[in-house]
């Protein structure tokens, strides 16, 4: 116990590494602050939304009550906001969530001109990107460990002490790696209570899920001992073994994910979300200069439940435009499957790479927890997807039999995102 | 002089001796060319595919069948952002930005598929680009080299010994100064010169604007370096321990490229809050419907400009006016969304700018941020450029819209304007988008607080050498 104290002090005296445990716990608590903010702008975006769909929908609702009730016009004009919830954990791991549309105004009009939008950001914050506790853990808990580890065998070997300790002491190692587990142990405490912090700071409870994504921090901590240990134990002078130790994290946190990124866009660009955008669009406008009922006709045999309806007459018709809207979503549907194959194809990329960097590797699995990695993107534009389609078959049941809602639009469809696909903490695999 | 240059070649020689460097150079000068060329194929291949894009896009609309003019106005165009030449070099926010805008009839688009949000980024890394490299590892390798420089004399009392021979510390470390800084200079020079090579390959501008874009880049670089390496110097002559003088210069390392740029984001984040594009869209709308909503027939400010149109015709009804009802109102009706998205986008604009103030306010601690910005910005990749797109394309987008409106009230008669069409030759006489490049000194245009910080830096380093100049004295006295 009193060698503990003894080493603890030792500890306390380097100034700089107690400045440095101040300047991680300001960044910490700073970091947490962002994404708790974050998702508040989030929930105060959405809600907004909500506010003014729900004035748009009284409005519809009144006008559903009249005679003439322009039930497509409904369809064209009104917008049901949908929204991509954060988990809690998104505000400790910001990961893909701080790029994305987190909420579209979704109207029945084809999907495709709908989704891929991109999100009104300031580039230039985007570009030095935030500052959210993953940054903490993957970039600067490595390098605390660095600056308190791996010099431990050198520091006394250059400042003359290890003779002295060597004629006190059985043996020096013995002191080194007592040194090196006592560090160890409070590195994990620190992580731990800067993991407690942001956990309970979110509003989540301490639970199994909690630890293993702490599993998942010391596994991270333990490689980067090891790299320090081995440092020690080839007894490499202070300095070239800071230079080692930083050159290695150069490689592991700037390095290998760089690469990744570069070569994820070299190897697949996504060059198929323009070609269905061009693609779609000829679709659908051609559609006003081919014979409407043909094409109507064509669309009975995808959804032969609206077969029945009358046929077309020479004045326009929301019912074919609504159907040429969603079969051009389906012209273009094997180009969309191209698009996100591109993604998808980039996600599995990346984390091959993660093999070769554990700071990926972190960031890759923290982000898969918190669901703000890729994939969960790809399950919000499903949502999406499927939100639209129960938009069409409502309006459809309507529009197609010349009939009016006359229940106060009381079973329109409401957006719903179906977190069924991850809630065992992992994205299931979806089979597209 | 001669003394200077003797200084610095005895600093090269032992740099030389020492291996480390030369490995390091080598390896490093690698990763450079490496950069250069991932940068160079991927600037092609976006180019190739951009412009075959637009070529698409333009084909699409030329090939329309007989239209009415506001069906043409909704089928719309495409406008695509070319990849400037030198993202080769930095691409800056490119990766962050969509590539792509959809040009319709009353709406602008948000643009489309960027490499971000196609999984083409690592949110919380950095994509590697030459820029990148030069910015945040070039600086370290300095540290590496030089941190020890002075600190060495001092320690070994090797600078004690040169006293005796008339060597003052300001001269060796000028004489250090002209060693490293030659060192850079010999260094980035290759890189700089491939840049440009490949670039004549992909040259969009002119030969005489990327001489100038070229030579502004490495000015900038070299004053990045020269920064440093005073700052290494200083460091190396106040602290004699070496380990000390590493771990100060690699922490400041980590703060000014790392943590004040990401704490300095947040913080604006945290005082600017700015709409998202689905928010920003229902502020557009809810700012038309104040005005006039062309689209309700009892509308007030429809209502008024209808009698305007009536009495400028001198008629009655609409039907007798000698031109189409519906295409002016569609004309009115695009030129107040446009403006009102014009106000609302230059207001977001200012939000923007706001919080790049939190980032300004770094470059006085953190030279990373001035040169990166001052890179971006001579490489057209910085998000000036892209809302300079965006703002062609909306001009290109209005025009056209406009022009086709025109058509509408002119060619189309009110009386068969549900049937009526125009001549498929029509579209293909209207002018297609492409981006006009801006040219160096639009590019340069810097605000005023940039060039202060510029000054800034220049006291700091002089403040250093003032510092040096007592601890000299120091020195002496021992």
């Amino acid at each position: 116990m009193q060698r503990i104290k003894l080493e603890f002090i030792l500890l306390i005296r380097n100034r700089a590494l107690v400045l440095m445990s101040i300047v991680i716990l300001l960044c910490s608590i700073f970091a947490v602050q962002q994404g708790k903010e974050r998702i508040n702008n989030e929930l105060n975006d959405y809600s907004r939304l909500m506010n003014i769909a729900a004035q748009d929908f009284a409005h519809w609702k009144t006008l559903s009550q009249q005679a003439d009730f322009d039930l497509g016009g409904m369809g064209y004009y009104y917008f049901e906001p949908t929204r991509h919830p954060a988990e809690p954990l998104a505000a400790l791991f910001n990961g893909q969530r701080v790029m994305d549309t987190l909420t579209h105004n979704i109207r029945l009009l084809a999907i495709t001109g709908q989704l891929y939008g991109q999100e009104k950001h300031n580039p230039d914050l985007q570009l030095h990107g935030y500052l959210d506790i993953g940054f903490v853990f993957i970039f600067i808990v490595p390098l605390l460990i660095g600056v308190m580890t791996c010099r431990l065998w050198s520091n006394e070997n250059e400042s003359g002490r290890l003779l002295l300790l060597k004629s006190v002491i059985a043996s020096e190692r013995s002191l080194i790696y007592f040194r090196f587990g006592l560090i160890y142990l409070l590195i994990a405490l620190f992580q731990l209570f800067l993991l407690c912090y942001g956990f309970l700071l979110v509003g989540l409870s301490i639970n199994l899920f909690f630890m293993q994504i702490y599993l998942a921090l010391l596994l991270y901590q333990t490689l980067w001992f090891l790299v320090s240990w081995l440092i020690n134990y080839f007894k490499v002078q202070s300095i070239k073994g800071s230079l080692i130790f930083i050159c290695i994290w150069i490689f592991w946190t700037l390095v290998i994910p760089g690469a990744a990124i570069n070569y994820s866009q070299y190897r697949y660009p996504a060059t198929q979300g323009i070609n269905m955008m061009l693609e779609q669009r000829q679709h659908m406008h051609n559609a006003w200069d081919r014979d409407k009922q043909s094409d109507l006709n064509e669309f009975y045999q995808v959804f032969p439940q609206y077969a029945d309806s009358n046929p077309l007459t020479e004045a326009f018709h929301w019912k074919w435009y609504f159907a040429m809207q969603l079969m051009s979503d389906r012209k273009v549907s094997a180009i969309k499957q191209e698009y996100w194959q591109q993604i998808k194809s980039r996600i599995a990329l990346n984390k091959k790479f993660s093999y070769l960097s554990p700071a990926l590797a972190l960031q890759v699995y923290l982000t898969q927890c918190a669901k703000t990695d890729m994939n969960s993107q790809l399950q919000y534009w499903r949502a999406i997807e499927s939100y639209h389609q129960s938009l069409f078959d409502y309006f459809a049941q309507y529009l197609f039999y010349e009939k009016k809602p006359n229940n106060n639009l009381q079973n329109f469809p409401k957006y719903e995102f179906n977190k069924t696909g991850y809630s065992d903490g992992r994205i299931s695999k979806h089979n597209e | 002089m001669q003394k200077f240059l003797l200084i610095a070649m005895q600093e090269w020689r032992l740099q030389y001796r020492k291996k480390l460097a030369i490995l390091l150079l080598s390896v490093f000068q690698l990763l450079l060319i490496a950069s250069l060329f991932n940068g160079w194929s991927y600037t092609k291949n976006l180019d190739n595919y951009q412009s075959h894009f637009q070529e698409v896009a333009n084909q699409q609309w030329a090939s329309q069948p007989d239209r009415h003019p506001h069906r043409v106005a909704h089928f719309g165009t495409y406008g695509f952002r070319p990849a400037n030449t030198l993202s080769l070099f930095d691409s800056g926010v490119n990766h962050l930005l969509g590539n792509s805008l959809f040009l319709e009839a009353h709406r602008q688009n948000a643009s489309q598929f960027s490499e971000s949000q196609s999984g083409g980024n690592i949110v919380g890394f950095i994509p590697i680009s030459t820029a990148n490299l030069l910015l945040i590892l070039w600086p370290l390798l300095l540290i590496v080299l030089a941190q020890d420089s002075m600190s060495s004399e001092i320690r070994n009392k090797r600078f004690a010994l040169l006293q005796t021979t008339g060597v003052k510390l300001l001269d060796l470390l000028v004489g250090k100064l002209f060693a490293y800084l030659g060192l850079s200079i010999l260094f980035l020079l290759p890189t700089f010169v491939v840049t440009g090579l490949l670039a004549q390959y992909l040259a969009t501008q002119s030969d005489h604007d990327l001489a100038l874009r070229l030579t502004a880049l490495f000015a900038g670089y070299l004053l990045y370096s020269f920064w440093w390496i005073v700052f290494i110097l200083i460091i190396s002559t106040l602290i004699k321990n070496t380990m000390t003088n590493l771990s100060l210069l690699v922490a400041s390392w980590l703060l000014m490229c790392f943590v004040l740029p990401k704490l300095l984001t947040n913080s604006a984040y945290l005082t600017i809050d700015t709409p998202s594009q689905a928010v920003f869209e229902k502020q557009l709308a809810a700012a038309t419907e104040k005005i006039g909503n062309s689209h309700n027939p009892n509308d007030p400010y429809f209502a008024q400009f209808k009698q305007k149109v009536l009495q400028q015709y001198n008629k009655e009804r609409i039907e007798d006016l000698p031109v189409n009802y519906a295409g002016l109102v569609m004309a009115e009706g695009e030129q107040l969304t446009s403006r009102i998205f014009d106000e609302h986008y230059r207001a977001l604009l200012g939000q923007y700018q706001e919080q790049n103030r939190w980032l300004s306010a770094g470059m006085l601690f953190s030279p990373y941020l001035l040169v990166k910005e001052w890179s971006m910005k001579i490489s057209a990749t910085d998000s000036r450029h892209f809302f300079e797109f965006e703002q062609q394309a909306e001009r290109y987008r209005y025009n056209l819209i406009q022009e086709l409106n025109h058509l509408h009230t002119e060619k189309i008669h009110y009386q068969t304007n549900k049937t009526q069409r125009l001549n498929q030759e029509t579209w293909k006489k209207l002018p297609t988008f492409s981006y006009s490049v801006p040219d160096f000194d639009w590019s340069i245009h810097a605000s005023s607080f940039e060039k202060w910080v510029g000054v800034w830096w220049i006291l700091f380093l002089i403040l250093g050498l003032a510092l040096i100049k007592r601890k000299g004295g120091q020195y002496a006295a021992n």
